[in-house]
């Protein structure tokens, strides 16, 4: 069962005699390293037999599209394993992510593409800089993170041509209302009269600014405007007015592989007014003009709020994603140093009702042998047992002073319980794996 | 901080920052040109004049446009304006209530040019000699998202009148004695008192606009409370709603509004003119009209991509706009040659040393041997160049040219006046503008492919009788006495005209005699006047040719870069050694971390199982580990094949060994991990994925394109 793998992978690939025309989906590409040899796996090497078999010659024009896959896959039943992986992997910590990240990464050569060189990048920004001057505006799009390039498009080009604001949007916190204050730091923008906070008053504001007698520009870099907080219809309206000011020049990205759906074709045609600006205005828009970015570069920086214990700890955002890094620390992933904070903080009572419940999971672990690679549950105490041996070990005497000593750590997540399924009540565990918890537990015993 | 002001744009406890504006003393940002693919060949003043350049050309462009934009526009504004400021005159009498006046505008193509316009007029200061009506009129705009629900709707109603700077001054409330912000009787109130102070009477009290933008976008159940409230105060408060709407369908209204809604309306609609006709006639006006003189002439390739672009994509005017300004900003960007299209620099700056590379390649272009006439004695010519010689044969390419593509402007106003006699005639003409699009014309014109067509007319002519010679004969000559140029051509239909016998009946060998003149002149005169462009000297100044345009800069396919992206991230890569990488198939274990989890997604179904996926995104990086240690030797952590069960073996194994190992192998299990979760959590970021709730951590795979 273990070694699975991607069960329907092994599917061949259908549809092949069906007159279908070839979907360009390398148009940016110079398609020169097509039917790409796929090394070995088990799998793979099944795979590529059968195809083999099909002696489908490469160049054939008749290929399977995108909706045929769609539909094909769509008319028979998924066949998975009932392989769970929150049960069969346990949760990295965030020290433990950041540890492997790193040791990964100086093994690991990056790609570097051409784009990013110092030749090719003073183009691109000259490019930039005089799209932005005939009044459009850029998005950024293809895979990798531009946050880098753009920052330094932004610190190069934009600040020696007028106020630069540049916006994380990616980031959870992020608010409309920060990218209006921050903009308010330009000079001569707070002068005039706001009649209201309202976020629209000031959205108004900053245009009627930009669009007034100064002759100042503002360039604004905002990595991510596809990200959740721009999305919704109200931060739009706000952005499409800015973007429409002569003054004020946009430069975002988009990573979303359907962030394009976000603009109605008017509004990312809609050009800047020309010649002097009525106070009314009556159109919005973006005049788009499109860039390839692709960097290649990992999105470290932008899912750095992301829940690394989670699958879907980067999925989707605003409400949910606020909510998820705000909420205390997920209940298996405690680490070692939190959870030292948490001993180091409790009496001494605490300390030894900690030290003999770890103990006692240690022991169970290993007369299990298993590796530790799978759920904590079964190797946990039940409530009676564990208030039997703390009366024995006079830690606590009743019931009460048990419960008031778990109180604490059950707070921080350092011990959790759950109903056993067999009818013997509650059990308790403590949501460190093997050597975590051998390490703290060597710590306590060496402060005694 | 470095430099007291400069942020540090890796904080990631902040979401914006400030970068103030701190121009460079030293080397003053002008606005520039993209940089040159050639700028080696440029000369120092090069870029500026370019810019200059490209502006003239560019404003002289846009301004045409502009007009002829205008004149198509100008006569559903006036009609709407009137429309609004006769809302409250005649009111049919004898109605149950009265009916708000809706002004349903259907403009698909002009978008922001036609608002703006509109607004202008509508809003026309009192003193403007222009304006046809005495009455004022207030115009407040509403956009989708001002009107979530029914409270702000009238707010955003309410306010855009009321916060106007009128006579009454700022209006001041106090919220706990004055009407709330959305309540129409503030409305009420503020306009009588306003007809109070400025002394307005019942015919020239103004009317209040409300401009609803992208009137599509908006919610119905809002909307149709937001007119039964207003309905309810006519005619005390003479509202005006106009509706500008995109969709061709006119019965947008009445498919989404209710009949109870309906019948408080009382609807107006203007249609803008719309289809492909506008592009045809807005490139005939601008590029091959007799009066008007383009800077640079746009090629076969830019027409056909404007035209396939407003036929299947985005039939707006603004969108034609942007491309014909993208096509000046590539054109001017591209060459530096592009520079002499209006005049030709001094002696003086060409004379100087930065400038020999340009008089370099201006004068290889000159003078080099074509191929196909080798000249013998180009290696005298080449000998005998000097700089006011070479401004003189560039300031002569540069008359050749202008008279080459005015020929074919007059050439072609002179087909067409005569297809178009001919379908007045009740012949079968070239079918120009309705089976053949005009832009298809186009094409065949400067592609120099219209023989058949002139073949035919010349055909056509020499059977014409003798009145329609006459009136053919007339014709002609009317366009070209507008024409100063074309003196031969007057004389020529002058002469032709002599001959033609004023007798319609008798004498029927001189009108075979005129006939066959006329047809033969006009074979020569066509045959003349329709050379290819790109024959002139220096073509690719003034012209674009075949140069396509850059489209992925409007329309982009981001999807199939992102897939690329993942796919074959070595394309992207710097190729040294082209020659060596050029073929090379790059291995699944080469790629990043996000590709090969990317590719298991491409090989599995429609749903993933998390578990799954990563155990075989495991076999990959083990493939990886042990190629890398293979390659260079280095210490990858230490791995044997059988991963799964590498636990019993070291179990078997003896204890100090197994601590080592043991401990090494958890590390590489733990870097896997992360390494997985940072790849799956960036194709979730990338829109890849979608969590479902039917299956324990299974994921939904949302992109079938293919993997090849």
């Amino acid at each position: 069962m273990r070694r699975s793998g991607l069960i329907a992978s092994n599917e061949d690939s259908p549809s092949s005699n069906e007159e279908i025309e070839e979907e360009d989906i390398s148009a940016s590409d110079d398609g020169d390293s097509d039917n790409q040899e796929i090394d070995a796996t088990p799998i793979q090497h099944k795979k590529r037999a059968k195809s083999t078999h099909d002696s489908r010659p490469s160049f054939n024009t008749i290929v399977e599209t995108s909706f045929d896959a769609y539909f094909t896959y769509n008319s028979s039943r998924a066949q998975t394993s009932t392989n769970v992986f929150s049960k069969l992997v346990l949760p990295l910590t965030p020290e433990e992510y950041s540890e492997a990240i790193r040791s990964a990464a100086s093994n690991l050569k990056s790609v570097e593409p051409a784009i990013l060189a110092d030749g090719y990048r003073t183009k691109v920004f000259s490019r930039c800089m005089s799209e932005l001057k005939e009044g459009f505006n850029i998005l950024c799009y293809g895979y990798g993170s531009k946050r880098d390039i753009l920052n330094k498009f932004a610190t190069e080009c934009c600040a020696k041509a007028g106020h630069v604001v540049v916006v994380n949007a990616f980031q959870p916190n992020f608010v409309m209302k920060d990218l209006f204050t921050s903009i308010e730091n330009v000079p001569g923008v707070t002068d005039q009269e706001l009649t209201s906070t309202a976020i629209e008053k000031q959205a108004r504001r900053i245009y009627d600014f930009f669009a007034g007698p100064s002759q100042e520009h503002l360039y604004l870099i905002i990595h991510n405007i596809d990200a959740a907080p721009l999305r919704n219809p109200k931060a739009e309206a706000h952005l499409s007015l800015l973007a429409h000011n002569p003054r004020i020049h946009i430069v975002a990205s988009i990573d979303h592989i359907n962030a394009p759906l976000l603009w109605s074709s008017s509004e990312s045609s809609s050009r800047k007014p020309h010649g002097p600006i009525t106070d009314s205005t009556t159109s919005r828009g973006f005049a788009w003009l499109w860039h390839d970015l692709t960097t290649l570069a990992s999105y470290d920086f932008e899912l750095a709020f992301a829940d690394r214990s989670s699958i879907s700890g980067a999925h989707g955002g605003g409400v949910r994603r606020k909510n998820d890094a705000l909420a205390p620390q997920n209940a298996t992933a405690m680490s070692e140093t939190a959870a030292r904070h948490i001993l180091a903080s409790v009496t001494q009572k605490a300390q030894k009702l900690f030290l003999l419940l770890g103990n006692k999971q240690l022991e169970s672990i290993e007369e299990a042998g298993d590796d530790g690679a799978s759920d904590l549950q079964q190797f946990a105490m039940a409530y009676d047992t564990l208030f039997n041996n703390a009366r024995d070990n006079f830690i606590a005497t009743n019931d009460t002073a048990l419960r008031s000593l778990l109180g604490e750590f059950r707070d921080h997540g350092l011990i959790v319980s759950a109903q056993a399924g067999s009818g013997s009540g509650e059990v308790l565990w403590i949501p460190l794996r093997r050597e975590r918890l051998t390490s703290v537990l060597q710590t306590l015993q060496i402060d005694k | 901080m470095p430099g007291g002001d400069a942020p540090n744009l890796d904080d990631i406890s902040q979401t914006t920052f400030y970068i103030p504006y701190k121009p460079d003393v030293s080397k003053p940002t002008r606005s520039r040109l993209p940089e040159s693919q050639y700028q080696e060949r440029d000369f120092t003043e090069g870029p500026d004049l370019r810019l200059a350049a490209y502006r003239k050309a560019w404003t002289k462009c846009f301004d045409r446009l502009q007009t002829i934009i205008h004149n198509l526009q100008t006569p559903v504004v006036a009609a709407v304006v009137e429309e609004v400021h006769r809302s409250y005159t005649d009111i049919l009498p004898g109605l149950p209530y009265p009916e708000l006046p809706v002004i349903c505008i259907t403009d698909p193509i002009f978008g922001s040019s036609f608002l703006t316009e509109l607004t202008n007029q509508l809003e026309l200061p009192e003193d403007t000699p222009d304006s046809l009506f005495s009455q004022k009129t207030f115009v407040t705009h509403l956009h989708p998202p001002d009107c979530g629900n029914i409270s702000s709707a009238m707010k955003s109603i309410v306010n855009g009148f009321v916060e106007r700077e009128t006579t009454l001054g700022k209006v001041k409330r106090k919220p706990a004695t004055s009407l709330a912000n959305y309540d129409i009787t503030l409305l009420s109130t503020w306009y009588k008192a306003l007809c109070e102070a400025e002394d307005f009477d019942a015919e020239s009290r103004p009317n209040l606009v409300v401009f609803l933008h992208e009137f599509e976008q908006f919610d119905p159940i809002v909307m149709q409370d937001v007119f039964y409230i207003c309905s309810t105060r006519i005619p005390d408060l003479p509202l005006v709603f106009i509706l500008s709407t995109s969709s061709p369908t006119t019965s947008w209204l009445h498919t989404s509004y209710s009949r109870a809604t309906l019948a408080r309306l009382r609807v107006r609609r203007f249609a803008l003119p719309s289809g492909a006709k506008i592009l045809e006639d807005i490139i005939l006006k601008t590029f091959f009209d007799v009066e008007f003189e383009p800077d640079v002439m746009i090629g076969p390739a830019n027409i056909q991509y404007l035209q396939d672009y407003f036929t299947r994509y985005d039939s707006s005017l603004d969108k034609v706009l942007t491309i014909l300004q993208l096509i000046h900003l590539k054109h001017f960007s591209s060459d530096p040659l592009t520079v002499l299209i209006h005049a030709t620099p001094g002696v003086t700056s060409l004379s100087r040393p930065t400038s020999f590379n340009f008089i370099d390649s201006l004068a290889e272009r000159l003078y080099a041997p074509s191929t196909q006439t080798p000249s013998e004695t180009h290696a005298e010519d080449w000998r005998s160049i000097t700089i006011p010689s070479l401004i003189k044969s560039i300031d002569e390419a540069r008359t050749s040219f202008r008279s080459r593509a005015r020929g074919i402007r007059v050439a072609f106003g002179f087909i067409n006046l005569v297809q178009c006699f001919m379908v007045l005639q009740g012949y079968k003409g070239l079918g120009w503008g309705q089976q053949i699009s005009l832009c298809d014309v186009f094409v065949d014109i400067l592609e120099g492919s219209l023989e058949k067509d002139i073949k035919y007319l010349s055909i056509m002519v020499r059977k014409l009788r003798v009145e329609q010679l006459r009136g053919l004969l007339e014709e002609i000559q009317l366009y070209f006495t507008n024409i100063p140029t074309e003196e031969e051509a007057q004389a020529q239909i002058a002469s032709l005209q002599s001959i033609l016998p004023n007798d319609d009946v008798s004498l029927s060998e001189l009108r075979g005699q005129v006939a066959t003149g006329l047809s033969d002149w006009l074979i020569g005169y066509l045959n003349s006047r329709l050379t290819p462009l790109e024959e002139s000297p220096l073509w690719d100044i003034w012209y674009t040719g075949l140069t396509p345009f850059p489209s992925e800069l409007l329309n982009p396919s981001v999807r199939a870069s992102i897939l690329s992206g993942l796919l074959r991230p070595h394309d992207f890569a710097e190729r040294d050694n082209e020659s060596e990488e050029e073929d090379r198939e790059v291995g699944l274990w080469e790629l990043p971390d996000t590709s090969i989890l990317f590719k298991r997604y491409l090989d599995s179904g429609k749903m993933i199982n998390v578990y799954d996926w990563f155990e075989s995104f495991k076999t990959v990086l083990e493939t990886q580990a042990e190629k890398g240690k293979s390659s260079s030797g280095r210490g990858t952590p230490k791995k044997q094949k059988g991963k799964g069960k590498g636990k019993q073996k070291a179990v078997e194994s003896e204890p100090g060994e197994w601590e080592g190992e043991e401990e090494e192998e958890e590390k590489w299990k733990l870097e896997v991990q992360a390494r997985f979760m940072r790849a799956m959590q960036e194709l979730d970021y990338l829109g890849f994925l979608k969590h479902t709730g039917r299956k324990a951590d299974h994921v939904l795979r949302l992109v079938f394109d293919v993997n090849d």
